[in-house]
């Protein structure tokens, strides 16, 4: 068979050069300088489990495409990318069965069992996220206080920043806005390193591999509803702040904290899971936003934001139905 | 109660512990209808006016019938007894007084009879002991929340009409699949009620 058969051609077609391997290895790129934060503060632990989580999914997908004798897609680095992913927001030095069951899950639960990428209504990475979540509360809930690199190796256990709030909200107080950003602070292996997340995930905006309207909706989510639950809260209004400056403080906290930065750029906006309208893109970010302050401050579960994306995920088949209006098309028979 | 606490109440019902969610109940229509849009708004519709309907009346029939007649056992025999009744009554009126919402709604409204959240809303009223006004609430929040996520749910199967799943999985399994997930997604509301 001659190719040159296939190739229909009248205009002067210019193909992209845009493959589905060339934007997985761009969104990778865009992951690595938090996941450097994530190395420089907690070492070798946190390597292991990034790459431990990598190799649980690239096996499993290998696997999977044995049994059921389908080329495998690892070559376009999907898989790669979700496990990356799934390790990025595992606590480092998370037991060795953790990232694999994590990586695991992502590929054969969340992914192949829809028929692989493309077709899968929730994130993999969540989905999986969710179950481990539910299923091992104590591990999941093991963090390590950072490091710099070449101080050591004597982990030791630490709250983060979202634990310590839900025990008593007066800790707010105690912690730097600076830290917070800068990722010193116990936390997922690449979740704590924020400038590092907005930096990525603005170059993913501006090289258009996401749509802007979900990270711009989710941080406006967050920041409204970060406003009104400061305002609301009688928790907060004990301590007695006066300036409006000090609830933004807040609020700016919030947004350094927890996962709310990698689900905004990265876990809400992936391809497949999310809307494809603009008006979709911005009520699904604005729920994300929101649900992550409504957990935090009045829920059980630490942090809202994965459970937000979940939640918005679900409802992307009828944000989807927001479509813009045929200029000129009448309605007949109404 | 105050308002407030009547809207923390429908909050509640809807996400906290939603019907179908949290509580498991009514998960036969749920996979049954849920593979067309239509079809799931049809029935969300019926649900919601059944239940609310449903709810008045077995409670009523409680603190009337049941109580004074100290025949508290007969609980269960006497509540499908009523809903299935009623759905008659209402599909008889229906079909002679509202003919559009009757045709719009079709087979549902008879299938309504064997769905157990029905059954459930009307003993959950019992067994917390809400008083009328509770009762109505409480029924109409859990009718909104099964809505809410048999349309969400819908929304996700009707797009496997354009996936080339794995055949093991398709229809019924993967159905049950994205219920869990959805289960999962929803169990992020734990909580936000209670204190």
């Amino acid at each position: 068979m001659n190719n040159n058969l296939l190739t229909v051609s009248t205009s002067p077609h210019i193909l992209g050069r845009t493959t589905l391997r060339s934007m997985y290895l761009e969104m990778m790129i865009a992951l690595v300088p938090a996941l450097l934060v994530g190395l420089y503060y907690f070492g070798a632990p946190g390597l292991t489990t990034v790459v431990l989580a990598m190799a649980a999914a690239a096996a499993t997908e290998y696997l999977i495409s044995l049994i059921t004798k389908k080329p495998s897609t690892l070559s376009n680095l999907h898989i790669l990318l979700m496990g990356l992913m799934m390790g990025m927001i595992l606590p480092p030095g998370a037991p060795w069965w953790l990232p694999v069951a994590g990586g695991f899950l992502t590929v054969a639960l969340g992914m192949s069992i829809f028929g692989g990428n493309g077709n899968y209504p929730f994130n993999p990475v969540l989905v999986a996220w969710a179950a481990l979540a539910i299923s091992w509360p104590e591990a999941m809930g093991a963090y390590l206080e950072p490091m710099a690199l070449g101080s050591g190796d004597d982990w030791m256990e630490a709250e983060t920043f979202l634990m310590q709030l839900k025990g008593d909200i007066g800790t707010l107080e105690m912690f730097e806005l600076g830290t917070l950003w800068i990722g010193n602070v116990a936390g997922g292996v690449g979740t704590t390193g924020t400038w590092a997340l907005l930096a990525g995930g603005i170059y993913l905006v501006i090289r258009r591999l996401i749509p802007w309207q979900i990270p711009l909706g989710a941080l406006i989510g967050a920041v409204g509803m970060g406003l009104l639950a400061v305002y609301t809260d009688e928790r907060v209004a004990e301590m007695g702040f006066e300036e409006f400056s000090a609830y933004l403080n807040i609020v700016w906290l919030h947004l350094g904290a927890g996962s709310f930065m990698i689900a905004a750029f990265f876990l809400g906006p992936e391809p497949v899971s999310s809307p494809v309208t603009p008006w979709g893109g911005l009520l699904f970010g604005l729920g994300v936003g929101m649900m992550t302050i409504i957990v935090r401050f009045w829920g059980s579960p630490l942090d809202g934001a994965f459970y937000g994306v979940l939640l918005m995920n679900a409802a992307t088949p009828l944000l989807d139905r927001i479509r813009p209006r045929v200029i000129g098309k009448v309605v007949s028979g109404a | 109660m105050s308002f407030g606490d009547y809207m923390l109440f429908i909050v509640s019902a809807i996400l906290v512990n939603n019907i179908l969610l949290a509580k498991f109940l009514g998960n036969c229509p749920f996979l049954g209808v849920s593979r067309r849009m239509d079809t799931a708004t049809g029935m969300s519709m019926a649900v919601i006016f059944v239940m609310v309907m449903a709810g008045m009346i077995t409670w009523l029939v409680q603190y009337y019938v049941l109580v004074p007649l100290e025949i508290e056992y007969l609980q269960t025999i006497a509540f499908i007894l009523v809903i299935a009744a009623l759905v008659q009554l209402v599909e008889i009126v229906m079909a002679k007084s509202l003919p559009a919402l009757y045709r719009a709604l079709g087979i549902f409204l008879p299938l309504i009879t064997t769905n157990c959240a029905v059954l459930g809303v009307a003993i959950i009223n019992i067994n917390e002991e809400y008083d009328f006004v509770d009762t109505l609430i409480f029924s109409f929040a859990s009718a909104v929340g099964y809505s809410l996520a048999l349309v969400l749910f819908a929304g996700i199967r009707e797009r496997f009409m354009l996936v080339k799943m794995p055949k093991v999985f398709e229809g019924t399994a993967i159905g049950l699949v994205v219920a869990g997930f959805l289960a999962l997604a929803f169990s992020g509301f734990a909580g936000l009620v209670s204190h």
